[in-house]
């Protein structure tokens, strides 16, 4: 099933000549190679999605605006991963993101490290960086829920259920 | 290509090469469309203002939205600007009620819960009748890309549909400003200049990031591939500012939780043209930027570490406040040296 907005997404990647600006513009393509805008375009093109992994790892940083055929390979790749999201394939990023919104009003930016990357964060960190934002206040082990976090639960429960999605 | 010149705007240096931006359309109109609000706003009196405050009057006063990342990783981003704004006379009036804008996550796992959460942001604004003033590019960029699919009937509608549910109204009128924009062109670089007391005598590194400046299309800023507002603000206060290839790149901080490496290798790079360049600072417009630059440097090796500002950290040093005042001793990276540069003028 293709929503509506897929469709004009096969419009826009339709006008794509392949030129490749947007990969070399990509500064997650110069570092991985797995990821690589003009193919995602051009599989768009013939109808398959790249894996939902590939996608998330766009840095929505914009630098492929540079598309001299205005096919904005940055809002395509962002509809494909809607799209996937609706088919079920939600990464632990976007899903933990949005139910700490969810629940806090504010992101609680510890609580979503931990909520992704789960212990597996002391290794990332060095200790010496750990140290230095604990003596400055800013390792956090209680946050407080936004003043806005009522409403916020509120818009939720409407619009999660408009999207159709589990929650 | 009537687009192009439109989002480019023109840009136009003053004689002595140290003038203001001006010229860009978008901050014209946006200028214009906050006269109009201020005078609204003087017609109706704006009573609470007047009972807080009755004896300040303020030219430039803004819905002020910090964000997450400013209320904690980088607060000294926050405290720093409430200082600066209220020593130029600038006033802030922060959406305490305010919540996330979402970023590219929430839009992508639910585009209409993220909708209705940036909707619901302007909302707050409007209620104050100000325009909105971030300071995080990514609230920036998010707010922005909602006001501008919002402008569709259809999709209003239905936003108004939920908002309505907590009692609030989407009108859309809001103006979405990013703090470097409103000192640049609303407060003007000329004011700015007169309030320096401090010599810096600092080579700074400006780091533009992303989201204040791609996609051009709707953040209607400067000029995408050559952006000259935050260099000519560093000079005004008396900075030198050097120029280096990777100042509009992305530094990968939205893509942290989903792989470090690459956080990693796009801060290096920067950093590597930054000590090319044998700068004494870099400085940030954008909390997540800022982060990302300060902490990679305890991954990589190369020393000495390069501190990293937030813009408003270094304008506020140029006028007088104190290093204290401005949340230095927060910044990862410790400021020392540069504080200890500091000449009265």
């Amino acid at each position: 099933m293709v929503s509506e907005k897929l469709k004009m997404i096969e419009m826009e990647v339709d006008k794509c000549y392949q030129c490749g600006t947007c990969t070399g513009d990509c500064p997650v393509a110069k570092i991985d190679d797995s990821f690589n805008p003009r193919k995602i375009v051009l599989a768009t093109n013939n109808d398959k999605i790249m894996n939902s992994d590939i996608l998330w790892k766009c840095a929505a940083c914009f630098k492929c605006y540079r598309c001299p055929r205005d096919v904005k390979p940055a809002e395509v790749l962002g509809e494909l991963r809607k799209e996937l999201v609706k088919e079920g394939e939600v990464p632990k990023m976007a899903e933990a993101f949005t139910k700490l919104v969810r629940d806090y009003g504010e992101l609680p930016e510890s609580k979503l490290v931990f909520a992704v990357k789960g212990l597996s964060i002391i290794n990332m960190i060095p200790f010496e960086l750990v140290l230095r934002m604990f003596k400055v206040g800013k390792v956090k082990f209680w946050v407080r829920k936004s003043s806005s976090a009522k409403e916020v639960k509120r818009i939720f429960e409407i619009t999660g259920a408009n999207n159709g999605k589990r929650d | 290509m009537a687009n192009e010149t439109d989002r480019r705007g023109e840009m136009k240096l003053g004689k002595d090469g140290e003038g203001g931006i001006e010229g860009m359309n978008e901050a014209k109109k946006e200028v214009e469309r906050k006269e109009e609000n201020r005078k609204a706003e003087k017609d109706k009196g704006n009573e609470n203002k007047e009972r807080k405050k009755p004896e300040v009057e303020y030219e430039f006063s803004y819905a002020y939205f910090p964000g997450c990342s400013s209320k904690s990783n980088s607060v000294e981003y926050h405290i720093s600007t409430l200082k600066v704004a209220e020593k130029l006379g600038i006033e802030l009036v922060e959406l305490k009620d305010a919540n996330c804008c979402g970023t590219h996550n929430v839009e992508d796992y639910n585009e209409d819960f993220w909708l209705a959460l940036n909707a619901r942001n302007m909302v707050l604004a409007e209620d104050i009748n100000k325009d909105m003033a971030c300071i995080c590019s990514g609230c920036f960029l998010n707010t922005k890309k909602a006001k501008i699919m919002l402008e569709d009937r259809q999709r209003k509608e239905a936003v108004n549909k939920v908002l309505n549910e907590i009692g609030k109204n989407y009108s859309g009128k809001t103006v979405i400003r990013h703090i470097l924009d409103i000192i640049v062109s609303d407060y003007s670089l000329s004011k700015l200049r007169e309030k320096v007391v401090n010599e810096l005598g600092l080579r700074v590194a400006p780091y533009y990031g992303c989201q204040l400046l791609r996609p051009p299309e709707i953040t209607q800023f400067d000029d995408p591939e050559n952006p000259k507002a935050f260099e000519e603000l560093l000079r005004a206060v008396g900075c030198e500012v050097v120029d280096y290839p990777s100042k509009t790149d992305c530094c990968g901080a939205t893509l942290t939780l989903v792989d470090g490496m690459f956080v990693d290798k796009m801060v290096r790079k920067i950093l590597e043209d930054v000590r090319k360049v044998d700068a004494d600072c870099i400085s940030t417009i954008c909390p997540l930027c800022q982060y990302a630059l300060e902490s990679t440097q305890f991954k990589v090796k190369d020393e000495p570490r390069i501190p990293v500002l937030h813009f408003t950290q270094i304008v506020g040093l140029a006028i007088g406040i104190s290093p204290g005042e401005l949340a230095l001793d927060k910044n990862l990276i410790p400021a020392d040296k540069i504080v200890k540069g500091l000449i009265q003028i």
